[in-house]
C-alpha cells in the first residue's frame, strides 16, 4: 500500500472518530494560510504500534483538548485537567486501533498502551512537514497533528 | 432486579461514558465497581459480585484476554457474562472473542444504544425503563 493511500486512511479514521466520539469536524491544513495559531500548551499522546516499529502522536491544543472532554463527558463546567488528558490519550488509542483495522492488519500488529502528556512551548519548525507521515488540521481555529512514523511503504 | 455491574478500562473517562449510557439505558444497577486493569478487576470480584462485567482489551499490569481468561477459569466468576469494549474491532477479533466464551463486542468509538442493544441480549429488557428515558439514537461516544 502506497504512502499516500495509507495517509489517506489515517485522515478518514481522524475524521470519523473526532465526529463519533466529540462532535467535531477537523478541517485538513493544505496550505500554510489555514495553519491555525500555534498553542502555547498542548497535549500530546502517543502509542507505539508493531512491536514499537511504528509510532502514533496525536498533538492538539489545550483549548481543543478541553473541548474535546466536555464533548465526550458532556460536561459543560470546568473539566479537571486530569479527565482532559484522559480523554485526550483515549482518542489516541481509538484512532489507533480504527486506522489499523482499516489498514487490515489489526490481527498481526500489536498496540501498545498509550501515554498522554502536557507541553508548553509548541515549536514552529515541528509542525513543518520533516516527513511524509504528519497530517495538520484545523478544528475551528485549533491546531491539531497526526504523526505515524516508521510505516515502510 | 438490581444488577451489579463492573466496568474495567484503563480509561477513567471510558468508564464514565458506560456508566452514563447504562444509566440513561434503564437498567436497575445495585453497584457500579470499576477497575482500571485486569488485576485491579480480580481484587475486586474477590470482595464483590457482578452480574456483567464490561471490558477492555488493551490495558497496563493485565490485559482484558488475560482477565478474562483468569474469570473463566475460577468456578464461580466464570458463570458472569463478559462483554468486550475494545477499539480492536476487526471480524477476526470479534469472532475470536465469542469463540473464547465473551456474551459481546462493543467497538470503540461505541453508540450508545450499542451497548444498551448488548446488556439487553446478556441481561434481557430493564425493568426501571421510564418513559422518561432519553431517546439514545444519534448519539455516540
Amino acid at each position: 500500500m502506497g504512502q499516500e493511500k495509507i495517509l489517506q486512511i489515517l485522515k478518514e479514521v481522524i475524521f470519523s472518530v473526532f465526529d463519533t466520539m466529540f462532535f467535531l469536524f477537523p478541517e485538513a491544513v493544505e496550505s500554510e494560510k489555514d495553519l491555525p495559531a500555534l498553542p502555547d500548551d498542548y497535549f500530546r499522546a502517543f502509542l507505539h504500534l508493531n512491536d514499537n516499529k511504528w509510532l502514533l502522536i496525536l498533538r492538539g491544543s489545550e483549548k481543543l483538548a478541553d473541548t474535546m472532554a466536555k464533548n465526550f463527558l458532556g460536561q459543560e463546567g470546568p473539566v479537571d485537567e486530569s479527565d482532559v488528558a484522559d480523554v485526550f490519550r483515549e482518542a489516541a488509542n481509538v484512532i489507533a486501533g480504527n486506522f489499523l483495522l482499516k489498514l487490515g492488519g489489526e490481527d498481526r500488529v500489536s498496540i501498545g498502551v498509550p501515554e498522554v502528556e502536557k507541553c508548553r512551548r509548541f515549536h514552529r519548525e515541528e509542525t513543518v512537514r520533516k516527513f511524509d507521515g504528519d497530517l495538520l488540521f484545523n478544528l475551528g481555529g485549533e491546531f491539531c497533528e497526526v504523526s505515524i512514523k516508521g510505516i515502510d511503504v | 432486579m438490581a444488577y451489579n455491574i463492573l466496568i474495567v478500562d484503563d480509561s477513567s473517562s471510558i468508564r464514565l461514558a458506560v456508566k452514563k449510557v447504562i444509566e440513561i439505558s434503564g437498567f436497575d444497577v445495585g453497584e457500579y465497581f470499576e477497575a482500571a486493569n485486569g488485576k485491579d478487576a480480580l481484587s475486586v470480584l474477590e470482595e464483590n459480585w457482578a452480574d456483567v462485567i464490561l471490558t477492555d482489551i488493551h490495558m497496563p499490569v493485565m490485559d482484558g484476554i488475560s482477565f478474562f481468561k483468569e474469570v473463566s477459569k475460577d468456578p464461580l466468576l466464570s458463570s458472569i457474562p463478559v462483554i468486550f469494549v475494545t477499539t480492536e474491532g476487526s471480524e477476526e477479533g470479534i469472532k475470536a472473542s465469542y469463540k473464547m466464551g465473551a456474551k459481546g463486542y462493543i467497538k470503540k468509538p461505541f453508540k450508545p444504544e450499542e451497548i444498551r442493544r448488548i446488556l439487553v441480549e446478556v441481561l434481557g429488557e430493564p425493568d426501571g425503563t421510564r418513559e422518561d428515558t432519553p431517546n439514545l439514537e444519534g448519539s455516540d461516544f
